[in-house]
């Protein structure tokens, strides 16, 4: 269970602009089979690494995040991945979500794909996936 | 024979004269090299130079921690600065996991410098470190 993403999904579901912009929610891993509101996003762990003391104590976690964003259309897409990066952008410093003391925190890398649905539709999943990273303390 | 890993070796910091310490969040300890000065004895008749092991120096140690964010008048590193102003004869002592080397690298001396955190962009945690020349 990645907790960087858990924090990510508790900030953005409280962030101003939620419900437009994802209306379709964040998932781990991949969305409920029910759901069928889009844009929606799922997000993954993608690294964990633990800076720790001699003694074992651990001074910090840095993970990384990989939050896709699935729309219909690329501009959907875009529009909520922009929401997204803008939100994570707006606190990057130390703040506290839920129990997680998050440190720092941001948007490494924005990349776009398109996957075409095994069901012969005629439109295709429009995904702009933003690793996001950032360290906590446990 | 049984060998000895770093995980678990912590250390303390302390005046000389009293118990309390402070346990320091440290990241590496090291840098001690303990040496003996060889005294050139030689005649100016001898062919070959003479030399004898005169002064030993008992080195420097070099200590490296994270930054604690506890309020600046307790923080290790004010404490550990306040160490260099007042010339406080300190105790460093590392405890190894080892089960018989308590005493091993236990050192006497004063903090001679600190260095503060290095505060760049990056996703390591802000450390700083202190040496001290050891006396005894």
């Amino acid at each position: 269970m990645s907790q960087l993403g858990q924090a990510i999904r508790t900030y953005l579901t409280g962030y101003t602009g939620y419900a437009a912009s994802l209306p379709g929610g964040i998932s781990p891993d991949q969305a409920p089979q029910a759901n069928t509101a889009q844009p929606y996003a799922v997000y993954q762990s993608g690294s964990r690494n633990r800076q720790v003391t001699t003694s074992g104590l651990v001074a910090g976690t840095t993970e990384s995040v990989q939050l896709t964003v699935i729309a219909t259309t690329r501009v959907q897409a875009q529009t909520s991945a922009q929401w997204v990066a803008e939100a994570i952008r707006a606190v990057p410093g130390r703040q506290t979500i839920g129990t997680l003391a998050v440190q720092q925190w941001r948007v490494d890398n924005e990349q776009a794909q398109n996957e075409i649905y095994a069901d012969g539709s005629d439109e295709s999943a429009r995904m702009i996936t933003l690793e996001i990273t950032g360290s906590y303390t446990e | 024979m049984a060998f000895v890993f770093p995980a678990g070796s912590s250390a303390t910091l302390a005046n000389t004269d009293t118990t309390a310490s402070i346990t320091l969040s440290v990241t590496s300890i090291g840098g001690v090299s303990r040496s003996i000065a060889m005294a050139d004895i030689s005649a100016l008749t001898d062919t070959v130079l003479v030399k004898l092991p005169a002064r030993i120096d008992p080195g420097q140690v070099t200590v490296e921690c994270y930054l604690d964010d506890t309020v600046t008048a307790t923080n290790h590193l004010t404490i550990i600065r306040a160490r260099v102003t007042n010339k406080t004869l300190s105790l460093l002592s590392v405890n190894l996991p080892g089960a018989n080397i308590d005493t091993l690298c236990v050192y006497t001396g004063y903090v001679m410098s600190t260095t503060d955190p290095t505060v760049a962009l990056g996703d390591d945690v802000l450390k700083f470190s202190f040496n001290m020349q050891i006396t005894a």
